[in-house]
This record gives structure tokens, C-alpha cells and sequence, in this order.
């Protein structure tokens, strides 16, 4: 890299702001999915805006790749640099700017953890909806980036339903404020398309967000079936009826036994599949609906329910379920993660597919998914010491996501396209719809140098999978 | 450009169905804020827009999308017009999945028309803003608009997953998908509401539906001031209760929903859920209401008074109307209501309601001269400055229109809007000068 863009960096943000040691750049070559590696040549820590928008401009001065990167629990070679670069790490702007609890916003920087939002408000009866299994590290501004989801998308949606407006220095070197903490801001509504670009059209150094006023009342209920599909068809069910819970988490025999193995939540071990189910609102509300799921599970076959007691035991049920994919690690080598979406009342439908591809392939799946909006997460396991189960596992994994959309689903729910899935718009969309995104970008990024080859497809990828020796393939803490 | 207009007639009667064409006098009185058409073109199909647009481009025509014309006088008078484009015919639902609570349909098709379709299951759009009845899907996505269900439901942004679009060049795109979670690429859909159609014409939508709640009960509220209304209101969001509908309404508005001498303000609510649930938050808002002296009224059959709360604001003399919307913290409400208050011109009457959960205020001044109007408007938003505050003019007087602002301060993102214009939009068919900036 030119010694005079690391110096004029440096200025910008100081010594103590700047990784220039390979080794140190090392844990910013990827993100969650490990296999996808590009080191920048350069990390900078911004402390502001001012600091972003003076990097930013240095670097289109001299046409360097700008790779935003929050927390970097993405899953899907997001904040990664195939083509070198400068990283911009938002991890130093971490302050939460202002909270109005009675006009229910909150305006926060970037690197703001999301599970410190809640923790800030929480006290006060409010709390930052979206729950990524990530929340504890991951930050909104990487959340808004690629307007991730969480098992209570469910009821309250992606990040996008609580992203008021956002400050964000573009790739043209602008600092632009979209939307607002007040409604009805004339124009487009470039927010909405702003999250979930996952950096391709500039850096966010401020997010507003709405705060969200905690419930009445909270139950959550394990109930266990005979099969993944039978369980499935009890969340088609549930949903059919009109009840919409607050998450309704499904999980398999595999993971099960990979939770109890490790975190003990208490998942009944000789299942074969658990819907993790919870109801909250209105306290009365919440009685009937419990009663109603209860009669609707035990209509589609359900073994037994239990529903957790206390707070104590309703948070270890939770921390099984967000830990769970990080414990796949216990009984497999290596997997590859998918998270397409199929039409809820298609569940039972695509998970018998997908036990007959596997079959077919000769590989285990495991799957712990967001049931109730059919945003599965199937982990298809392979070890890659044994030749060729990695190519087998690619094919099932190919052969999954087409089931997905043959029945009208879409290739990703809340993870992000990044690098691993570019080449995978052309399953939905044809080369006119892609121009509308391109047009798009060309507004905010006309040289193409924010975050480049991600989202889009380009017909080859920069940085091919590594099959082997790539570090410990399972990363422990990873969060689907 | 210079094909005389006969040829023109007869290259757009080819491009849609026999008797879908219509031209001189009968496409005159379709006017877009006061500017006559040359045609009105009513395709009966996606293909037909597709040859509408495609010709409208290649002739530099200028084309007003429209779908039940509800909102038609939404924004600047037109800079041009050539073609109005009405999405009237193309009214089909295309698939409606009950078990996953999902709608596609076509743009033309009516709130009270998919009500029919969805209310057998238990499900519903919930939108209910103004003029309800003639509101289309095309037209709610193209103004954004939302009535009093925007408290717990949002509005169109939160309920649109997909779209198929017609570019103005004519080629036919899609945007989202048809599940209702979905982050593969730009969420395209967003774009497109409250876009007043410039980006495209919107021809089939997919939302994602909501289920009815099992009952729904209605309350209003008298106040002795606006200041113990929003209180209470903003008291009863402050606690776990989940309001469908969270309304203040003023005085003036009360006046003109009639009945006897009215308060100075009403707060009206709605709640949905199961009766129980309905009856103990609704007693826990009557608690609150009651601890500033105002009884509970329950309201019976509840959707007809919500819709005249929401019309209440509409114009019935459009020659002397000005109506507003007007966006605060809801903590802003009162001063944003004295600002209206303000600059009311004598003689005229304010109604006003207030979605306070949101923060989204109706007011509309009548009788109101033209020539009064941009002062006014200018008043307000000087003094909504303070309060960060938005001012949309929805409805003025047609002489007030030229020159009038009604959109009012777009901020540090307005060239970045115009460049999305042209990138999707280069020749500028679609309602040149109606949008923002002079989009």
C-alpha cells in the first residue's frame, strides 16, 4: 500500500487508530465464515464522523477498496477484503448519543453494541427489539448493515422495521442524513434501502432506532415432537391460525444433542425435534394464545410441552438456542451454513427434501431455524480431512437452495448476500432487476469502491473457498 | 419527440385494449392538479403498461400513474403531462395464501375490494387511511399513505415484501420476493413507497398480511385541554398496552364529526386482541383517561366513525382548502397544534387529529384564499424548524399551487435523490416536477 495513504491515514486518525502489523491485521481477513478470507492492507479506528468522511475521501483519492466492518460476527464474507484495501473498524464509535423513551428513539454510533441498547433502556421498561443470536457482540451498525434478523424478527421483523434514519458517508465523500427520528421526512425513502447494503454504498456513522416498549407478560414453552417435519407442521399450524408469536424457534435431534451436550438448557435429550415457542403481549392475551398453541401442538402430534417456570429458567432456554450454532462444533468438523426462506405453510414440505438430499449425499444436517417465517438455517456437516465430503457437502448445500426457491422462497433471510452468496442473486432476480440495484449504487458508489464484490454477482469470486487449513473450521460463538 | 398527436392516439390505442384509450374532451377532465391529459390510458395488463411506458418514452410523453385517483392532487402540479396512466383494470389478486399470511395482487385493486377477499379468513391490509373505499395498493404504495392503524400496524413500508415495476422505458423489473423475510439484495420495494410513482409504475404488489384481531373494541375521551389529552395519551404509551389506534382529535375536528358541544379535545383509541385482553387494557386506559376526569364512551361500529376521523381532515371544497401533514416527537404535538393555530387565518376553521403514537398531524384550514396559502405554509414550517418538524402540504387551493413548496425542506440527501432519479428515470417521463426538489 502507498506509504503516503498510510501516512495521511495515520494523520487522520492517529497512532493508536491505525493497524498497519500483518499480524495484527490478521483477525480482520474474515468474518464468521471463516473460509472466505481477504486481509486488507490497512485497519483504521475511527473515533467520528469527521474521521470517517476524511478517511473515506483520502481513500477515493486514492481509488483504495473501503471495507466498513463492525463487530465482524457476519456469516457471510461481508467485512472482508478480497481485493485489499482499507477496513474501517466503527468499533471505537460506541456511544449511544441520545435515548427519548417517550418518543421512543434512541440515536446511537455504529459500534454500539446491540445488547447494550436494550441494556440502557431496560430499566425503564423499553427495549432495541431486534435480537440477532449475535446481540451480545454484534454491533447496529453491522446489524443495520445487513438488516440482520433474530428469533423475535418474528413478531417485531428485521432491523429495517426499527432503523428510523441513519447518518451515512457515502462513496461519493458525503455525509448524508437519511430519514429521521420524526416521521413523514419528505422524499425517498433511501433509509429503507440504506440497511441490509451491507456497505456497498457508504459507511454508517450514526443509526436512530426506535426503542420498543417491553411487554406485559412473557411465556416460553419447549414442546417436543417425533420429527422435524411433524414439528414443522405444527409452526405451519400455529401460524395458520392467525397467531403470530413472539419466536418460534424449531430445532433437530443433532442440535439438541449438540446444546445439551454443552450448555445443558434443558432440551429434553430423546427428542427428535423441539419447537422453542414464545408468546408475549397483553397478559390475558398471552393465556389464551398459550392455550391455543398448546391444543394446536398437541393436535400435529407434540410428545410433551414444558413451559419455563421462571426468568432463570426461560433465559437458559434461550441461551441453548442462541448458542446452538456455535455448539455444532461438538459434533461435526466442519458445515456449511445456508439460510434461505420458504413460505411458512411449505415447512414440512422442504424438510423432507432436505433429510433426502442429505440422505443422498451421504451427509448429516442439522438444522435449527426460525421456523415461524421459514427462515431455515440447515448446517449440512462434513469433515474436510476426508476427501471429498467437502464437494459433496457444496452440492447438497447447492441442492437445498434451489428446493428453497422451487417453492417460492428466497435465498437469504437475514444473514446477507456478502461474498458467499453474489453469485447467487441470478436465482431470483434477472439481469434487468439486478440494473435497478446497479443504478442504485451508482448513486451513493460510482466507482464502485465501497465494500467491492459483495452483493453483487460477478461471475467469479475473488477469494475461493479454502477446503483445508483454514483454522479451526467450526469458529466456537457463532451465532445463526 | 414530433409525431403529430394522431399518430401518437392511434400508436397508444395498439398499445392497449380495444376502448382503453381515451383522448380530447373525455381525458381533459381527468386533470392532475389542474393540468388536463392528452390521453387516459387504462391497459388491462402488465404488457400494456409495458407498451404505454415504452412508447411514452421513446415520444417524450410525460405519464401520471393513477390508481383510484384518491390522492391524484398529492404534490406539485405536474411540470408536464401527455398520458394519464390509470392502473383502474389491472385489479386482480393473484394468489392469496391464507396459511402463510401472504397477498399478491395487482395494483389496481381496491382496500374495500381485497376486504372482501381477506375478511372470510380473518385477515386483513390493515391500512385505513382517508377515503379508504377508493384507496388503491398501487396508490397507497406510490403516497405512503396510512391512517389511525399506523400506531400498531406501520404502514405500507412494513407491509410490502415484493413488487413488480414498470421502468419508464417500458421494461418490466421485480424488486423483494413473496416471503415476508427476505435480505437478498437492495430492498428495492422500499424505494418505491411514497415515491409518488417517479421511480416507476408499481403494477403487482405482495404484502405480508396481518390476522384480525378475534375483537376489537373502540373508546373515545373528552379533555378539558389539548395539554391533558396528549398526556394521558402519551401516560398510556408508556405502559405495556397495546393500542390499534392511539388518535387525539382537536376541537375543530370534533365540531365537524358533529354532535353536541364538543371538549376541547378527544382522545380515541382502539384495542385488539382477545375479549379478555381487550377488557383489561381497555380498563387500564380508562384508569388513566379517568385520573383527568374524562368518563370512557365506547364507540359502537367502530370503522365507519374511525374512517370520518380520518376524512375528517379531507377537503370539501378543494377551492378553499389547506390541509397539512405535519410530523413531531409526539411529545411535540401541543406546540406543533399552536403553531397551526398560529397562523389561522380569521374566520377559517382548524380541524386537526394527532396519530400520537407516531407523531403524524392532520390539519386542514378552511375556508382558506388562495393567495394566503404559501404564508401561511411558511409560517408553519418556520415554526416547526424548532421542532425538527415536517410540513407536507397534501391539498391547496389549485391557485395556490404554482410556486408553492409542498414538500418543504428535504435535507442534506435531496441530489442523491435526484441522481436516483435520472439513473431510473433518465428522460423524465414519470410525473416530472410532482415529487420532491422538482423531481
Amino acid at each position: 500500500m502507498d506509504h503516503r495513504l498510510v501516512d495521511a491515514l495515520r494523520e487522520i486518525v492517529g497512532r493508536d487508530g491505525i493497524v498497519t502489523a500483518a499480524d495484527q491485521r490478521l483477525v480482520y481477513e474474515c468474518d464468521m465464515l471463516v473460509y472466505l478470507k481477504g486481509m486488507p492492507d490497512l485497519v483504521v479506528l475511527p473515533r467520528s464522523t469527521a474521521e470517517v468522511l476524511a478517511v473515506v475521501r483520502r481513500c477515493l483519492e486514492a481509488g483504495a477498496p473501503i471495507i466498513p466492518r463492525g463487530s465482524g460476527t457476519g456469516l457471510i464474507g461481508g467485512a472482508t477484503a478480497p481485493k485489499g484495501g482499507v477496513m474501517i473498524g466503527v468499533n471505537r464509535m460506541d456511544r449511544i448519543l441520545e435515548v427519548d423513551l417517550r418518543n421512543r428513539y434512541a440515536v446511537v454510533e455504529p459500534g454500539v453494541i446491540n445488547l447494550d441498547l436494550t441494556r440502557a433502556v431496560q430499566d425503564r421498561g423499553y427495549f432495541f427489539a431486534p435480537d440477532p443470536s449475535s446481540q451480545m457482540v454484534s454491533s447496529i451498525g453491522g446489524n443495520a448493515a445487513t438488516n440482520a434478523g433474530g428469533p423475535h424478527a418474528l413478531k417485531y421483523g428485521n432491523v429495517a422495521h426499527h432503523v428510523l434514519g441513519l447518518e451515512v458517508v457515502t462513496g461519493t465523500g458525503d455525509v448524508l442524513t437519511l430519514g429521521s427520528v420524526v416521521a413523514e421526512r419528505p422524499g425517498y425513502d433511501l433509509t429503507g434501502v440504506a440497511v441490509g447494503s451491507e456497505g456497498t454504498l457508504g459507511v454508517v456513522t450514526k443509526v436512530m432506532v426506535k426503542l420498543t416498549r417491553a411487554p406485559e407478560a412473557v411465556r416460553t414453552a419447549v414442546a417436543t415432537f417425533e420429527s422435524i417435519e411433524i414439528a414443522s407442521a405444527a409452526v405451519s399450524a400455529i401460524i395458520a391460525e392467525g397467531i403470530v408469536p413472539a419466536a418460534l424457534e424449531a430445532m433437530d435431534e443433532p442440535i439438541i444433542r449438540a446444546v445439551e451436550a454443552g450448555v445443558h438448557a434443558g432440551y429434553p435429550t430423546e427428542a427428535k425435534a423441539v419447537l422453542l415457542i414464545e408468546l408475549d403481549g397483553p397478559a390475558a392475551e398471552v393465556e389464551v394464545q398459550a392455550g391455543a398453541v398448546a391444543r394446536i401442538c398437541l393436535a400435529a402430534g407434540s410428545l410433551t410441552m414444558r413451559v419455563a417456570q421462571d426468568d432463570t429458567e426461560r433465559a437458559l432456554l434461550w441461551k441453548g438456542r442462541k448458542e446452538a450454532a456455535g455448539a455444532v462444533g461438538r459434533i461435526t468438523h466442519n458445515y456449511v451454513l445456508q439460510d434461505a426462506v420458504v413460505p411458512r405453510s411449505k415447512l414440512p414440505t422442504v424438510m423432507a427434501q432436505i433429510q433426502a438430499i442429505a440422505g443422498r449425499h451421504g451427509l448429516v444436517v442439522a438444522n435449527v431455524f426460525h421456523a415461524g417465517d421459514g427462515n431455515l438455517h440447515p448446517m449440512i456437516c462434513y469433515d474436510e480431512r476426508i476427501p471429498g465430503e467437502f464437494a459433496r457437502a457444496l452440492e447438497a448445500n447447492e441442492e437445498i437452495l434451489h428446493a428453497c426457491i422451487a417453492l417460492g422462497g428466497t435465498v437469504t433471510g437475514e444473514h446477507g448476500v456478502g461474498l458467499d452468496k453474489a453469485e447467487k442473486l441470478p436465482l431470483l432476480f434477472n439481469p434487468d432487476d439486478l440494473e435497478v440495484m446497479h443504478a442504485v449504487r451508482r448513486v451513493f458508489d460510482p466507482r464502485g469502491l465501497m465494500n467491492p464484490q459483495k452483493v453483487f454477482p460477478s461471475g467469479q469470486h475473488a477469494c475461493a473457498p479454502v477446503s483445508a487449513g483454514a483454522g479451526k473450521p467450526v469458529p466456537e460463538g457463532m451465532w445463526v | 419527440m414530433g409525431l403529430a398527436t394522431a399518430d401518437i392516439s392511434r400508436d397508444l390505442a395498439e398499445a392497449v385494449a380495444p376502448g382503453t384509450l381515451l383522448s380530447g374532451h373525455p381525458a381533459g377532465v381527468r386533470a392532475v392538479a389542474g393540468v388536463a391529459p392528452r390521453f387516459v390510458a387504462e391497459p388491462t395488463s402488465v404488457v400494456g403498461v409495458s407498451r404505454v411506458l415504452a412508447l411514452a418514452s421513446a415520444h417524450g410523453l410525460a405519464v401520471a400513474p393513477t390508481g383510484g385517483g384518491a390522492r391524484l392532487a398529492w404534490g406539485a402540479p405536474p411540470r408536464r403531462l401527455d398520458v394519464v396512466l390509470s392502473l383502474a383494470r389491472l385489479d386482480r389478486v393473484l394468489a392469496h395464501e391464507p396459511a402463510d399470511l401472504t397477498l399478491s395482487v395487482e395494483c389496481g385493486a381496491t382496500l374495500e375490494a381485497l376486504d372482501a377477499v381477506l375478511r372470510p379468513h380473518r385477515q386483513f391490509v390493515p391500512l385505513d387511511p382517508a377515503r379508504s373505499h377508493a384507496s388503491t395498493i398501487g396508490g397507497l404504495i406510490a403516497t405512503g399513505a396510512a391512517g389511525p392503524y399506523r400506531a400498531r400496524y406501520g404502514t405500507m413500508r412494513d407491509l410490502l415484501v415484493g413488487l413488480t415495476v414498470v421502468r419508464a422505458d417500458g421494461t418490466v423489473v421485480k424488486g423483494g420476493g413473496r416471503v415476508v423475510k427476505n435480505v437478498t439484495g437492495y430492498d428495492i420495494p422500499k424505494l418505491h413507497v411514497g415515491a409518488l410513482g417517479t421511480l416507476g409504475v408499481v403494477v403487482e404488489a405482495h404484502l405480508r398480511l396481518h390476522s384480525r384481531p378475534i375483537e376489537e373494541r373502540s373508546w373515545v375521551f373528552g379533555f378539558a385541554s389539548v395539554e391533558a389529552a396528549l398526556h394521558a395519551a402519551l401516560d398510556i404509551r408508556d405502559t405495556p398496552v397495546v393500542l390499534s389506534r392511539c388518535q387525539l382529535v382537536t376541537a375543530g375536528a370534533l365540531r365537524a364529526l358533529g354532535g353536541p358541544e364538543p371538549p376541547a379535545a378527544a382522545l380515541a383509541v382502539t384495542i385488539g386482541s382477545v375479549p379478555e385482553a381487550v377488557r383489561a387494557q381497555g380498563s387500564q386506559v380508562a384508569d388513566i383517561c379517568g385520573r383527568a376526569g374524562s368518563p370512557a364512551i365506547e364507540v359502537p361500529q367502530a370503522d365507519a366513525w374511525w374512517q370520518r376521523i380520518a376524512d375528517v381532515t379531507w377537503p370539501e371544497d378543494p377551492a378553499t382548502h389547506l390541509s397539512m401533514r405535519i410530523g413531531i416527537r409526539p411529545t411535540d404535538a401541543v406546540k406543533a397544534l399552536r403553531a397551526v393555530e398560529a397562523v389561522q387565518p380569521g374566520g377559517g376553521a382548524l380541524r386537526a387529529t394527532v396519530n400520537v403514537a407516531n407523531g403524524v398531524l392532520h390539519a386542514a384550514l378552511a375556508p382558506i384564499e388562495a393567495r394566503r396559502v404559501s404564508d401561511v405554509v411558511a409560517r408553519v414550517r418556520e415554526a416547526l424548524a424548532a421542532l425538527d418538524g415536517t410540513c407536507v402540504v397534501e391539498h391547496a387551493p389549485p391557485d395556490a399551487l404554482p410556486g408553492l413548496d409542498v414538500w418543504g425542506d428535504v435535507g442534506s440527501a435531496l441530489e442523491a435523490m435526484r441522481r436516483l432519479k435520472r439513473e431510473l428515470d433518465p428522460a423524465g417521463v414519470l410525473n416530472p416536477g410532482r415529487y420532491v426538489g422538482g423531481i
